[in-house]
């Protein structure tokens, strides 16, 4: 991978650590928690070792798959066969449990969410199974690859009807939302040029599983979209659409929303846009100016996020280097309002404040009180009791604390947990680790990263 | 949040529960000679069973007779499966280890001591435990034991005391525990009155007269009498759903009709050790819903039903006995409304079907036989081979009726092709593969086959890729299999003569079943069910990942000591039937290891 684009502006300005804002383990993990799921301890002292450019850099590169991702990838073809989504859905999370990629894990979920697909309309495994691997394969490489790949792939076909898009009946669900959701947001474009686009998409479709060309079906005729005349073929249109410069902005603004936060500066958009349109829509040249940058470590965007159901239980398990179950994980995290491979509709979740309703922050705290214990379904493997290892009270809470909390915690929350920890030091060992566990993943901080 | 892992754990448990019943078990001694049960040393005639001692209000009776209780088996063979390294290591969840493990010093340590010597002394002789009501009209537990001698009686008391402080009498050779007073005095009077030549209690000579003398452990429970009938009705009575109130009503009725008392029998016969569940006299009794779902009444429509011909790979073989036609009239009484909801949406596309040839319910299920017979079989490789490779090695599946109809033979491959065509219609809406129907004419049998088509591109075999549903109708039989190949096998077989000679018609008597009138029988073959996940070792591997969030290996560790333990089962079968006016439940296992056989053990 090529290295190097350094951005001379304010905001991208490479992260140079100094007396106020030094590479830190707040700062480590602040890298770690918005690129990352969750950060081990080895994690973070590998990246206080490598400094920031280079973290950000074994980040993008990630390791090699281990034993158990392995095999996992290799049981993909056994997730397909069985034709079920929530066994697909499973599996995904499985593999988001235990990547030694997790920032292309990220980007999947990222991606997952910008190009909003849902199981229950396109009603094939294969077809959600051959989307994720898209979001794989091109989730930190080429964004216009990555376009024309979802735009093609049977699972968007279907989601947006492109399938039944024809001649003379042109359906405009998928130019419509290509322009306003997956390249150049409202406003950027015109009701003609959907119209127009429309057409120039007809004649796609799924055939022997696949995508193809019905040639009788398609407009052959003149549109303008955009500005620009001519006999487009749908292939077209996404080109002239990569070509824009809103494109770009788009991108680059939802890359800074989950990265940085919603609060970024309008500035940023600018630059990061520029990279974008430099290195040809390289997600990974982007991200490595992006998490590389003084604007991404500045103290005001750190916790200013709010963890998804995803993000948080992926947190958890990961820091505490356990694991759950794939599947009630799935059946929990749907409660708390995400469910994999089936969003809300093609805009994606709503995020942030959105995650925590009254009712969804019932489930998160039903979830944080059972996942400890070693006698339901969702609880961690192996057994709490088991991972932690028998120091006290006072030694198991630091053991906690360090693994999920190493940045350390506020005060107030400091003090809960040790007052718990002291006052329930008779109590069964089994019984008091999921009491300070519970307590643990109910705290702000937990929720925020 | 307190849901427990749906799968593997409750097989597990299944099987574990069936290892450990043996573990209990071991031959009933031979009287030893010159133990005369009727004369002690002090001139006394004792009684001659302990059932005689039974107070008149009890309701339960639990008789073990000369157990060979040999706690050093019981620890090695505990040690093997559930011990540090034990075969159930991987298969039982790890809290519960952690309490068996502490039990097994336990265990171990009773071999030699004073404790374990008098637990072996007391299984050695008679030993009865009850349950009769106090005056208080409350339930005691009592348990009686008669041991060698006046001698061993007086140090067994003595042990039981320092440890336990129980409430023990001793009287001559026997040992009486209670918790009430009461109790005690009336069961020490009785053995006095006995003793002097006196009548037993009535109870106590109804309990002898109804269990079999020849059962190691022998259960007698009288529902009706004093508290439980009563409080179990009162129970089924708070039910909020009236249809779980109604079906438990019914069931306990066809169970224990008017009269609820039943007899459990264990006889640890070392090579099948087996279970016996009697309701004495439950024939006459039965109500008219409670007969007809046990099937007693008019033979049915249609030719007697021959068995299925063995299969190599047979995981699971069924033979039942039901009225159909007379339950789907029933619906209502028996079914919830989605259920009558599902069986009249069936009922529906049956009429669709067999449009043309009469009504589907009316006319046409009379005339299937009323019972059928099910095999399972694990799909062979090269069966799958034909339609590529597969993720998973799929079970096959074949139900036979009898049926007297023609209308049934010539209609019904017909009506598997307008179901399957319904069906590929709904399936391409899912964005499934479709099946390509056949049908076929052979030698007077008639076939129609459905295969999937295969997908196209680098997609994967989909799950239902091995099944080939076929429906074949002879002049006197309909198969209805999961693989066309079995269909096949089991409709050539089922044509020769040698399976005639098999012929398990409602009410057969088989070659162990002399004098029986069976009705159900349910055969399981775990050598194949463990063959069974070999094969599908890979999807199964997976399944426990996605459920649990445990590593492959140890999954697949898992998954290789259930095969294990699958494989040392043997045979296993439950049958209910009726020997005379008695109703009779029992179960039979044949083990294939030796390690379950106490003569073999290795001590």
């Amino acid at each position: 991978m090529k290295t190097g684009i350094i951005a001379t502006s304010s905001h991208l300005t490479p992260f140079k650590p100094d007396r106020k804002n030094p590479w830190d383990v707040d700062a480590v993990t602040h890298l770690l928690r918005r690129s990352s799921f969750g950060h081990t301890k080895a994690e973070v002292a590998q990246c206080l070792e490598l400094g920031p450019r280079a973290s950000v850099r074994r980040l993008l590169e990630g390791s090699a798959a281990g034993a158990e991702e392995k095999r996992l990838i290799a049981a993909r073809q056994t997730v397909i066969a069985s034709e079920n989504s929530e066994t697909l859905a499973a599996w995904w999370w499985m593999q988001l449990m235990i990547t030694k990629h997790p920032l292309r894990a990220r980007m999947s979920l990222f991606w997952h969410d910008h190009f909003a697909t849902g199981s229950k309309k396109v009603r094939s495994t294969f077809f959600m199974a051959q989307q994720l691997a898209s979001f794989e394969r091109h989730g930190l490489g080429s964004f216009p690859k990555l376009l024309h790949e979802i735009a093609k792939g049977p699972a968007m076909l279907r989601f947006l009807d492109n399938e039944s898009n024809r001649k003379g009946q042109a359906n405009e669900n998928f130019a419509r939302e290509l322009m306003e959701l997956f390249t150049l947001g409202r406003g950027k474009y015109s009701e003609k040029d959907i119209k127009e686009a429309a057409r120039a998409f007809t004649g796609w479709r799924i055939s022997r599983e696949a995508f193809s060309f019905d040639r009788r079906n398609h407009d052959k005729g003149e549109k303008t979209v955009l500005g620009r005349t001519g006999r487009f073929a749908g292939e077209d249109i996404l080109d002239l659409v990569l070509k824009r410069k809103d494109c770009a902005r788009f991108i680059s603004a939802k890359l800074l929303a989950s990265f940085v936060g919603k609060d970024h500066p309008k500035g940023a958009v600018s630059e990061l846009a520029a990279v974008f349109e430099k290195t040809g829509g390289n997600i990974a040249r982007c991200l490595e100016a992006l998490l590389g940058s003084e604007l991404f470590f500045r103290k005001e965007y750190r916790h200013a996020r709010i963890r998804g159901p995803v993000e948080w239980i992926l947190w958890f398990t990961r820091s505490l280097e356990m694991t759950a179950s794939p599947t009630e994980m799935h059946r929990l995290s749907s409660r708390m309002g995400q469910r994999l491979l089936d969003p809300p509709d093609v805009a994606g979740w709503d995020e942030e404040e959105a995650w925590i309703s009254s009712a969804n922050w019932l489930h998160r705290a039903n979830l944080a009180g059972s996942v400890g214990r070693d006698d339901v379904a969702s609880a961690l493997r192996p057994a709490l009791s088991q991972r932690v290892p028998r120091a006290g009270g006072a030694g198991e809470l630091d053991f906690l604390i360090e693994r999920l909390f190493p940045e350390g915690l506020a005060e107030e929350e400091l003090v809960v947990l040790q007052t718990q920890a002291h006052e329930e030091q008779s109590l069964d060992r089994a019984l008091r680790l999921s009491g300070l566990l519970r307590t643990c993943l109910m705290l702000p901080s937990a929720h925020r990263f | 949040m307190t849901r427990r892992h749906p799968l593997p754990w409750d097989a597990r448990r299944a099987a574990g529960a069936c290892l450990l019943l043996p573990l209990l078990l071991s031959c009933p001694r031979a009287p030893a000679q010159g133990d005369d049960p009727q004369r002690g040393e002090e001139g006394l005639a004792w009684p001659r069973s302990l059932e005689y001692l039974a107070p008149d209000n009890s309701y339960l009776w639990l008789r073990v007779e000369r157990m060979d209780l040999d706690l050093a088996r019981l620890a090695l063979l505990a040690d093997d499966f559930i011990g540090e390294k034990g075969r159930l290591e991987d298969i039982i969840p790890k809290s519960q280890q952690r309490q068996i493990r502490l039990a097994l010093p336990l265990l171990k340590g009773l071999v030699r001591s004073p404790l374990g010597l008098a637990l072996k002394s007391l299984a050695a002789g008679e030993l009865a435990f009850g349950l009769a009501s106090n005056r208080a009209g409350r339930p005691v537990p009592f348990l009686l034991a008669r041991v060698a001698d006046a001698y061993e009686a007086k140090r067994i008391v003595k042990i039981a005391k320092s440890l336990w402080k129980l409430d023990v009498d001793r009287k001559g050779p026997y040992l009486l525990v209670a918790p009430d007073r009461g109790i005690r005095r009336v069961i020490s009077e009785r053995l006095t009155i006995i003793a002097k030549g006196g009548q037993p209690s009535t109870i106590g000579r109804r309990i002898h007269a109804e269990l079999e003398s020849d059962a190691a452990i022998a259960l007698w429970f009288d529902l009706s009498a004093q508290g439980p009938g009563q409080r179990l009705a009162n129970g089924i009575a708070k039910l909020k759903n009236r249809n779980q109130a109604a079906f438990l009503t019914l069931g306990l009725n066809t169970a224990f009709g008017a009269s609820p008392y039943f007899i459990a029998e264990l006889r640890p016969d070392a090579r099948a050790p087996s279970l016996t569940l009697t309701v004495p006299g439950l024939k006459t009794r039965l109500s008219a819903a409670a007969r007809l779902a046990l099937d007693i009444g008019p033979a049915p429509r249609g030719a007697p039903m021959a068995a299925l011909p063995e299969h190599k790979d047979t995981l699971l073989r069924f033979r039942l006995s039901r009225n159909l036609p007379a339950y789907l009239r029933l619906r209502k009484e028996l079914a919830g409304k989605d259920a009558q909801r599902g069986i009249q949406n069936f009922l529906q596309g049956m009429d669709f079907a067999f449009r043309g040839r009469g009504d589907f319910e009316a006319e046409l299920l009379p005339d299937i036989q009323a019972g059928l017979a099910g095999l399972v079989t694990l799909a062979r490789a090269e069966d799958l081979e034909k339609t590529g490779p597969l993720p998973y090695r799929i079970p096959a599946m074949l139900l036979a009726f009898g049926h007297g109809g023609k209308k049934i033979a010539a209609a019904l491959p017909q009506a598997l092709q307008m179901i399957i065509l319904s069906s590929n219609n709904g399936r391409k809406r899912k964005g499934q593969l479709p099946y390509l129907v056949r049908r076929k004419s052979d030698k007077g049998i008639k076939i129609a086959s459905a295969t999937l088509l295969p997908p196209d591109g680098d997609r994967p075999y989909p799950f239902s890729a091995g099944m080939q549903p076929t429906v074949a109708s002879s002049a006197t039989h309909l198969f209805i299999a999961s693989s066309e190949q079995l269909c096949r096998e089991m409709v050539a077989a089922a044509g020769k003569p040698r399976a005639a000679e098999n012929a398990m018609h409602r009410g057969a008597k088989g070659p162990d079943d002399e004098g029986i009138d069976v009705l159900d029988r349910l055969e399981l073959f775990p050598a194949n069910i463990a063959k069974a996940i070999r094969s599908n070792l890979e999807g199964l591997t997976l399944r426990r990942v996605l459920e649990t969030g445990h590593g492959f290996a140890s999954a697949e560790r898992m998954f290789s000591k259930l095969a294990k333990l699958f494989d040392e089962l043997g045979q296993i079968s439950l049958q209910d039937a009726f020997c005379g006016d008695d109703f009779e439940l029992s179960l039979r296992w044949w083990p294939a290891s030796t390690l379950f056989r106490s003569q073999e053990v290795k001590r």
